[in-house]
């Protein structure tokens, strides 16, 4: 038979290794619907029956509290699968088996994997299993899915669950005790005469989850317009209830669950305590990491670390495919020449085709050696201390600690960086980030700098380079204030965030992981940027026989009427329009097409750019290259992880719009100081 | 007609005179509530203005029936205040005095009859030997339970939660994160630049703000009453 399993838990108790470890290579990696959380699914197969299982978000509760949790508690709740494993991390049962039961709690059949056992016997803990496995009423395998132990028993218990029983398990009830209980009855009889309020959802469960405020309960009460009887029905009851118990309802059915926890854990744990009062391995290293004196320079220096070495091994293998996938295009293209292909197709596979496969193969390198090392930051609990010491700053800006991070990345290249920001989890953080990011000066940016201010600013070159580094960031500063008080008012912006205990990462996790984020990229973002460069190909060359991107083809005719615009810039010249259009395709093209159009190449530039900038105008002229929309790949990269053409289009507009702005604003007020 | 607490003091002050069994005059008053001999005089022209009391030129004060009938009351009530706070609560007795001065004034009959209540049945519950009534009293004195947000915790300080005040996603995430009450919690550490926090809870090591730890309320614990959370 073939069944569908759930495979819940905590951040940080291996699920991703258990995951891997259950299903191989068999493996597909997607989104959510309509989210950009990421979705694994795999494959086994175990004594003839085949097993598809659903990796849900790494979650605490299914409160629905984060979007994570909102994915994992609509998956189980409306898709129903035959069962959920949930793994628990056995040096911390007591959290994990708060999800257990909350799971039990809305009828999931379980199976609770005990993972990283040899972890917990270290600690000095040992899990009485078969106590937990009678108190809970579930089977519950120990396992230790780093070194695949246990694994076979846990699917071999898993496919024996799933024959005895399929249907949905409605035994388990939490014993909220006799204060709550007349209460979730009440409610309980009152629903039970209506429709389920979520379809599978039983009214106790309803009952349970409406008194303490579940998000998703209340909303499906409003909507089958049960709400306010059901408030009223709340504060007759309710009231007596708080009072005796000295706080609100949610407080207490969450207190009780807790308490319900604890219990479990007790009779089923037993610590050595002369190994528990020696300092772990990981506090003694969180005790420098995290310092007061330490913490933040280490934290730099990792971060820098990460962003050298990124480029510094990414850049040769970047150069090589590059150098590939040139030759490559020139050999087709006068492959197709000699055998007798019109000109216009043997232009369209070098320039269009392979140009375009080439330009988004040669992000590749970056995107798999940066996620290679946000992996293992992930992996290690590095990543949670790194966000611990630099939230205070980044708080500042309205943003949450880890955001650093893809923001120190933004330097190196927009894409990985936008990527990056999967890191976050809560939305609102994602998408002001995601927002800012595109100021973040990129290295494709630094040759246009360099070429024009070794040009224009002779001695000052240096500094008026670094003052547009510095002028990207006072950007994105301003930028994530003024989104994070407009658009995205009232949305709060939480820490509150687990410091795991650190791990040796797993070498082929982060192969993995990285892997899996490079290949995405190509697949997804690939199409929308191979469509672009063959949209401006199509631009650059039409009507066909003019010369590529030259006065006469369309491109050069939208350059023309769009000059008059960047006049009050300083730059109202058709050529620097043009320039600007191929940019969108990669910054660095700038200077290459300035000096196609001027017709000096390259090298003549210096002779020809004075002719038509002054000091005043090179440097609104890199204003706007600066802040002006990113590259295709970064706007692909945009649209892949926000999943909205709405924002993508919104960021394309206000991103040029402060770049022309800023062009404005450079150049008039130079004017009026007497520098033009 | 509402009478300001400072004529109340002067009432009391009569009243108390008057059931020693003595005539009270402007300057008994003078010197027991500390004041100057003109203050008195026209406070005492209030009182009488008021009908409150009667006064013989250059000789003795006396309340009318309706003052002493008040001053029986404010006089009643800073008798019951001083005794919970001196004879129950344990302040010394000039302390206890001067909360029951503060106090008295605020009280109605309602609100002593409820004090009288609880002082009454917590005296007989002592007479007769109860224990749970040292237990409460144990309790009561113990000012380091005084619940506040758990960023007023010092480094490596204890304490067990008492309630979360903040509201929406964030009350729900604490509460979920383990923060009921009951739980006890323990500060480890600040991050380098003062915030955020790291708290263990419940096994493991949360970081919050601080403007995230002011919602989380929590009664400092020490070394021997701890149930074994630490960091």
């Amino acid at each position: 038979m073939s069944w569908t399993i759930a495979l819940a838990g905590n951040p940080n108790t291996g699920k991703t290794s258990l995951f891997n470890a259950l299903t191989g290579s068999n493996q597909h990696v997607g989104n959510w619907p309509g989210v950009t959380v990421e979705r694994k699914e795999g494959r086994f197969r175990s004594s003839g029956d085949e097993v598809t299982v659903v990796d849900l978000p790494g979650i605490y509760s299914l409160g629905a509290a984060s979007l994570d949790e909102e994915i994992a508690a609509d998956y189980l709740l409306r898709n129903r699968p035959d069962l959920a494993v949930v793994v628990a991390d056995a040096s911390n049962l007591e959290r994990s088996l708060y999800l257990a039961v909350q799971m039990l709690e809305i009828g999931t059949p379980l199976v609770l994997a005990l993972n990283m056992m040899d972890m917990a016997a270290e600690r000095g803990i040992m899990i009485d299993v078969e106590r937990l496995s009678a108190l809970l009423g579930i089977p519950v395998v120990p396992t230790v899915a780093r070194k695949k132990e246990g694994i076979e028993e846990l699917k071999e218990r898993i496919t024996r669950s799933l024959r005895e029983n399929s249907a949905p398990s409605l035994s388990f009830a939490l014993p909220y005790g006799e204060r709550l209980n007349p209460l979730f009855e009440a409610l309980e009889t009152f629903l039970g005469e209506r429709q389920e309020l979520i379809p599978g959802l039983s009214a106790r469960s309803a009952a349970v989850k409406f008194v303490e405020g579940d998000v998703a309960v209340l909303a499906a009460a409003e909507s089958s317009g049960v709400r306010n009887s059901m408030d009223e029905l709340l504060a007759e009851k309710g009231r007596k209830v708080e009072e005796e118990l000295g706080y609100d309802l949610q407080t207490a059915v969450i207190e009780r669950r807790w308490g319900f926890v604890s219990g479990v854990t007790a009779e089923s744990v037993q610590r050595d305590l002369s190994l528990k009062a020696r300092l772990t391995l990981s506090d003694r290293i969180d005790r420098v990491v995290t310092s007061r004196s330490l913490g933040l320079p280490l934290f730099f220096l990792v971060t820098w670390a990460i962003f050298r070495m990124t480029y510094a091994l990414g850049d040769p293998l970047v150069e090589l495919l590059e150098g590939v996938f040139e030759s490559f295009g020139e050999w087709t293209g006068e492959f197709f020449a000699g055998a007798g292909f019109s000109e216009i197709v043997s232009s369209f596979v070098q320039d269009g085709l392979i140009g375009g496969v080439g330009s988004v193969v040669v992000f590749f390198p970056h995107i798999f050696i940066l996620f290679a090392f946000i992996a293992l930051l992930e992996d290690s609990g590095y990543m949670a201390r790194g966000a611990f010491v630099m939230d205070r700053v980044m708080h500042l800006m309205g943003l949450h600690g880890k955001s650093f991070i893809p923001m120190l990345m933004g330097f190196g290249c927009n894409v990985p960086s936008m990527m990056a920001t999967r890191i976050l989890e809560q939305p609102r953080d994602r998408m002001i980030t995601l927002l800012v990011l595109p100021f973040m000066s990129c290295s494709a940016r630094l040759p246009v700098f360099v070429l024009f201010s070794g040009i224009f600013f002779g001695s000052y070159a240096g500094t008026a380079v670094f003052s547009l580094y510095v002028l990207g960031i006072v950007v994105a500063v301003l930028a994530a204030k003024v989104l994070g008080s407009t658009l995205f008012k009232g949305e709060s912006s939480q820490l509150v965030m687990e410091l795991p205990p650190y791990h040796v990462p797993s070498l082929s996790m982060v192969l993995r992981h990285a892997w899996e984020r490079g290949f995405l990229f190509l697949q997804k973002a690939g199409t929308f940027i191979l469509l672009s460069v063959i949209a401006v190909w199509v631009l650059a060359s039409f009507p066909w026989g003019v010369e590529y991107g030259s006065s006469e083809s369309i491109v050069g005719r939208i350059g023309q009427i769009l000059a008059p615009v960047f006049a009050p810039a300083g730059f109202g010249f058709w050529q620097a329009a043009v320039a600007l259009f191929f940019g969108f395709l990669a910054k660095e093209v700038v200077v290459g097409t300035l000096g196609a159009l001027l017709g000096a190449g390259e090298a003549g530039l210096a002779a020809a750019l004075p002719g038509l900038f002054t000091p005043l105008s090179a440097y609104a002229f890199l204003v706007m290259t600066l802040l002006y929309v990113p590259c295709v790949a970064a706007v692909a990269a945009f649209r892949r992880e926000t999943g909205s053409w709405a924002w993508t289009f919104f960021m394309i507009a206000y991103t040029t719009l402060i770049g022309y702005g800023g062009a404005v604003l450079v150049y008039q007020g130079g004017r009026m100081l007497g520098l033009g | 007609m509402s009478v300001s607490s400072r004529i109340e003091d002067y009432m009391e002050t009569i009243f108390a005179i008057e059931i020693s069994g003595r005539e009270a005059t402007v300057t008994d008053l003078a010197n027991t509530l500390g004041v100057a001999k003109a203050t008195v005089v026209a406070a005492v022209r209030r009182l009488v203005a008021a009908s409150l009391a009667t006064h013989e030129r250059y000789g003795t004060l006396a309340l009318t029936d309706e003052g002493r009938r008040r001053a029986l009351d404010i006089y009643r009530r800073h008798e019951h205040l001083t005794f919970l706070f001196h004879d129950i609560l344990g302040f010394d007795p000039d302390r206890a005095m001067s909360i029951a001065c503060a106090m008295e004034h605020e009280l109605d009959e309602k609100s002593e009859g409820r004090i009288l209540g609880f002082v009454d049945y917590l005296v007989k519950a002592r007479r007769e030997g109860r224990s749970w009534v040292k237990d409460l009293l144990t309790a009561m004195g113990d000012e380091r339970r005084l619940p506040r947000p758990l960023s007023m915790l010092p480094d490596g300080g204890r304490g067990v939660v008492t309630r979360v005040t903040a509201g929406g996603l964030l009350r729900q995430r604490l509460l979920e994160m383990g923060f009921v009450p009951g739980t006890e919690v323990c500060h480890c550490s600040t991050a380098p630049l003062g915030d955020p926090l790291v708290i263990h809870v419940r096994g493991c090591e949360v970081a919050l703000r601080k403007t995230e730890a002011v919602s989380v309320w929590i009664c400092p614990v020490t070394g021997e009453d701890s149930a074994g959370a630490s960091c």
